[in-house]
C-alpha cells in the first residue's frame, strides 16, 4: 500500500493542476449533493399517496381463481437427524430434564459452497489478475430446543483472509504458485445459545419473575450498527442479554452484555489484524419506539500499549418517512492512552435513504457518509474490510479470493455515497442492481483517494439450490488519473 | 437489503441479498440480537393497559364549504389478515377455486368492530 501512496505523489507533481481541481470541485460537490440529500430527507420529503383505486388500476385483486399450487418438497440440509428442520409430521415427546425442561434434540448439517472466476485491472498498481477461487461454509446446528441450541462451523478453505486459488493470469508474475490451498481444519464457530428461564422453568412456572434472559457463550460472529462498529467472523465472547423491557415509554428494548476474550481482530490503517493482547467489553441496545428503532451501543477495548485501548460507540435511528426508509448511524472511536495504527480518533456519518417504486418489489437507495478525523471500528474480522461496505456494493468486498472492492471503504476524512437501484424480476427469481458511487479525501494529511465509479450485480436463481452471480464495476482515481476493471462470474450452491 | 438500510415487507422472507431465499438455522447468535441477520420485526404492540393517542389532521380543503356541527366517528376494528397479505401469497393460489378479490373480501367482511365511539367536535 505505501507503494501505492508514492506513486499518487509521483503521479500528482506531474499532472495538470487545473485539471485535477476541476475533477476534485466535481466530486466534492456531488457527495456533498448526495449527503445533504440523504440527510435532510426527512425535511425535503413528504409521502405522496399516489395509489389508484380505480377498476383498472393495478393494486386491484384478480377477479380470475388461482387454484393451490403444486408446491415442491423443502429442500432438505445434508445431514438431518431427530424433528424434521420445517417439516411436517408428528412431534416426538422429547426429554424430560430434571430443571423441568423438555428437549426435542435435532441435529442438522448444511452450508454454502462458493467457487468463483475473477479478475481486476487495476491501472493503480499496475496488476493485472485472473483467478479462480473457492469458498466453503460447513455449519452444524443441533437444537436442544427452539431456543438453546449449540452451532459449530468449519471453513475448510479459506484462513486469515486467504482463499484457495488457481491464478489463471497475473501480469506481473506474483510470487507464489499458480494453485495455492487453504485447508484446514479449524473450529470457526463453536458457541452455545439459550434462555435461562427456558432451561430451568422449575424456577419461575408462571414467568412472573423475568428469569427470560439470553445467552450464548462460545466463538461466533458478530456484528452491531450494521457492521460499522463491531464486524468480526469469530470472535471468543460471552453475552447475556434482556429483551421485551419497557423503558420510558419505548414499546421495547433489548438490552446486551458483551465480553469477548480471545481472537479479537482489529482494524489498521488499511488491513484487519488479530490483537491477542485486546479483550472488549460492550454494551448494545436496540428500542422500538412508534415512530423508529434506535439502537445505542458503547465498547471498551482493553489492549497493550502496541495497539492501544479505546472506546467506541454508535448511535443510530433506523425509521420510515412517509413511504420512504431511512437508515442513519453515527460511530466514534476514542484512544485511551496514545494513539496507535489500531486506535485513531474518529467518527463516521453513515445515512442510508431508500424506497420502493410503486407497484413493484424494486428498491432505489441513497447512501452517503461522512468520515470526520481517522474512525476505527472496535474489531473486525480479517475479510470484513473497511466500515463503508454498506453504502453500497462498489464499497463492499465480495468475501471470496483476491477480488478487492471497487472503491475503498477505509473512512478516514472522506465524504462521498453511492446511488443504487435493484431491480426484481421473474417472481423476484432474478435481480440486478446498478450503482454508482465515489468517494473524495478531503484533507491532505491522509493518503488521497479520490475515485468514483460505476458498477452492476446480476444474481440469477437456478434450481432449489443454485445461485449465479455476475459482477462487473469500472472506476478512476483521480489522483493517478488511472482506471480500474473488475468481472467475476460466481456459483453459489446452498445445502 | 442488500443495500439501502431496510424496508417493510408484508412476509418476513427476506429476498434482497440474493435470489433464493434458503431458509436455514441462523449462524451466528440469534439471543444477542434478540433475532435472526437480515430480518426484524419493528415492535408497536400496546402493552397491557398502556395507552397511545393517534393524531390525525383533516386538511382545511376538505372542510371548504361544509358547516358544522362536524363528529369524529372513531372504531377499533380486528381483523385476520392485513388485506395485503392475500396480494403476497396469491402465486400459491387459494382453496375452493377462489379469486384473490373473493378471498380479500371475505377478510374485510370478516373484520370486527370492537369499540366505536361518536365524538362532538365542537
Amino acid at each position: 500500500m505505501s507503494q501505492r501512496y508514492n506513486r499518487f505523489s509521483a503521479s500528482t507533481k506531474s499532472r495538470d493542476g487545473s485539471y485535477l481541481a476541476r475533477w476534485r470541485v466535481l466530486i466534492v460537490a456531488a457527495t456533498f449533493v448526495v449527503l445533504a440529500i440523504s440527510l435532510l430527507s426527512s425535511r425535503v420529503v413528504r409521502a405522496q399517496d399516489e395509489h389508484d383505486q380505480t377498476e383498472n388500476s393495478a393494486n386491484r385483486f384478480s377477479d380470475e381463481p388461482i387454484p393451490l399450487a403444486d408446491l415442491p418438497k423443502r429442500p432438505r440440509p445434508i445431514i438431518e437427524l431427530g424433528e424434521p428442520f420445517l417439516g411436517t409430521g408428528t412431534l416426538h415427546q422429547g426429554i424430560r430434564l430434571p430443571t423441568g425442561a423438555v428437549w426435542q434434540p435435532a441435529f442438522m448439517a448444511f452450508g454454502t459452497i462458493r467457487m468463483a472466476t475473477q479478475g481486476n485491472s487495476d491501472g493503480i498498481s499496475g496488476q493485472d489478475l485472473l483467478e479462480g477461487a473457492a469458498r466453503f461454509d460447513l455449519f452444524g446446528n443441533l437444537y436442544l430446543t427452539s431456543s438453546e441450541r449449540v452451532v459449530i462451523g468449519f471453513r475448510p478453505l479459506d484462513q486469515n483472509g486467504q482463499f484457495t486459488r488457481f491464478t489463471l493470469h497475473s501480469d506481473p508474475e506474483i510470487a507464489e504458485d499458480d494453485f495455492v490451498d487453504e485447508l484446514n481444519f479449524g473450529i470457526r464457530t463453536l458457541f452455545f445459545e439459550g434462555d435461562i428461564g427456558e432451561i430451568f422453568p422449575k424456577l419461575d412456572w408462571y414467568d412472573r419473575r423475568g428469569f427470560d434472559i439470553g445467552f450464548s457463550v462460545g466463538r461466533q460472529p458478530l456484528s452491531f450498527q450494521d457492521g460499522l462498529l463491531l464486524n468480526e467472523d469469530a470472535i471468543d465472547a460471552v453475552g447475556l442479554t434482556k429483551t421485551n423491557l419497557k423503558w420510558f415509554g419505548a414499546v421495547n428494548t433489548r438490552v446486551t452484555l458483551l465480553y469477548a476474550w480471545g481472537d479479537v481482530d482489529r482494524p489498521t490503517d488499511r488491513i484487519n489484524r488479530g490483537d491477542k493482547s485486546a479483550s472488549l467489553v460492550g454494551l448494545f441496545t436496540e428500542t422500538d419506539t412508534p415512530k423508529q428503532t434506535v439502537e445505542f451501543d458503547v465498547i471498551y477495548v482493553s489492549a497493550d500499549k502496541i495497539s492501544g485501548s479505546g472506546l467506541f460507540g454508535g448511535l443510530s435511528s433506523i425509521r420510515r418517512i412517509g413511504r420512504f426508509n431511512n437508515t442513519f448511524r453515527v460511530v466514534a472511536s476514542f484512544p485511551v492512552g496514545d494513539e496507535t495504527a489500531y486506535n485513531r480518533q474518529g467518527v463516521l456519518l453513515h445515512n442510508q435513504f431508500a424506497w420502493t417504486p410503486h407497484h413493484t418489489h424494486n428498491y432505489i437507495y441513497i447512501s452517503s457518509f461522512l468520515g470526520l478525523n481517522q474512525f476505527r471500528s472496535a474489531a473486525r474480522g480479517p475479510a470484513a474490510g473497511g466500515p463503508l461496505g454498506q453504502t453500497g456494493i462498489l464499497f463492499a468486498a465480495v468475501g471470496l479470493g483476491r477480488y478487492g472492492a471497487a472503491l475503498d471503504n477505509n473512512a478516514d476524512k472522506a465524504v462521498g455515497g453511492a446511488i443504487g437501484y435493484q431491480m426484481f424480476f421473474d417472481h423476484t427469481r432474478k435481480q440486478l442492481v446498478l450503482e454508482a458511487g465515489g468517494r473524495y479525501t478531503y484533507d491532505s494529511d491522509v493518503a488521497q483517494i479520490n475515485a468514483a465509479g460505476g458498477g452492476a450485480r446480476y444474481q440469477i436463481a437456478f434450481g432449489r439450490r443454485g445461485v449465479v452471480v455476475i459482477d462487473g464495476f469500472a472506476s478512476y482515481d483521480f489522483e493517478v488519473t488511472k482506471a480500474r476493471f473488475g468481472g467475476r462470474l460466481e456459483v453459489l450452491i446452498k445445502l | 437489503m442488500v443495500r439501502g438500510g431496510e424496508r417493510e415487507q408484508v412476509l418476513a422472507l427476506n429476498y434482497s441479498p440474493d435470489p433464493l431465499p434458503f431458509l436455514r438455522p441462523s449462524t451466528r447468535s440469534t439471543v444477542l440480537l434478540g433475532r435472526p441477520v437480515g430480518a426484524r420485526k419493528h415492535r408497536l404492540t400496546l402493552p397491557p393497559l398502556a395507552g397511545r393517542w393517534a393524531k390525525y389532521k383533516v386538511s382545511a380543503d376538505v372542510l371548504r364549504g361544509t358547516i358544522g356541527p362536524y363528529t369524529a366517528n372513531i372504531k377499533l376494528v380486528a381483523q385476520m389478515i392485513p388485506v395485503n397479505l392475500v396480494a403476497e401469497i396469491q402465486s400459491v393460489g387459494f382453496d375452493y377455486f377462489m379469486s384473490p378479490r373473493a378471498v380479500a373480501e371475505g377478510v374485510v367482511q370478516g373484520a370486527q368492530v370492537l369499540q366505536e365511539r361518536q365524538i362532538d367536535l365542537n
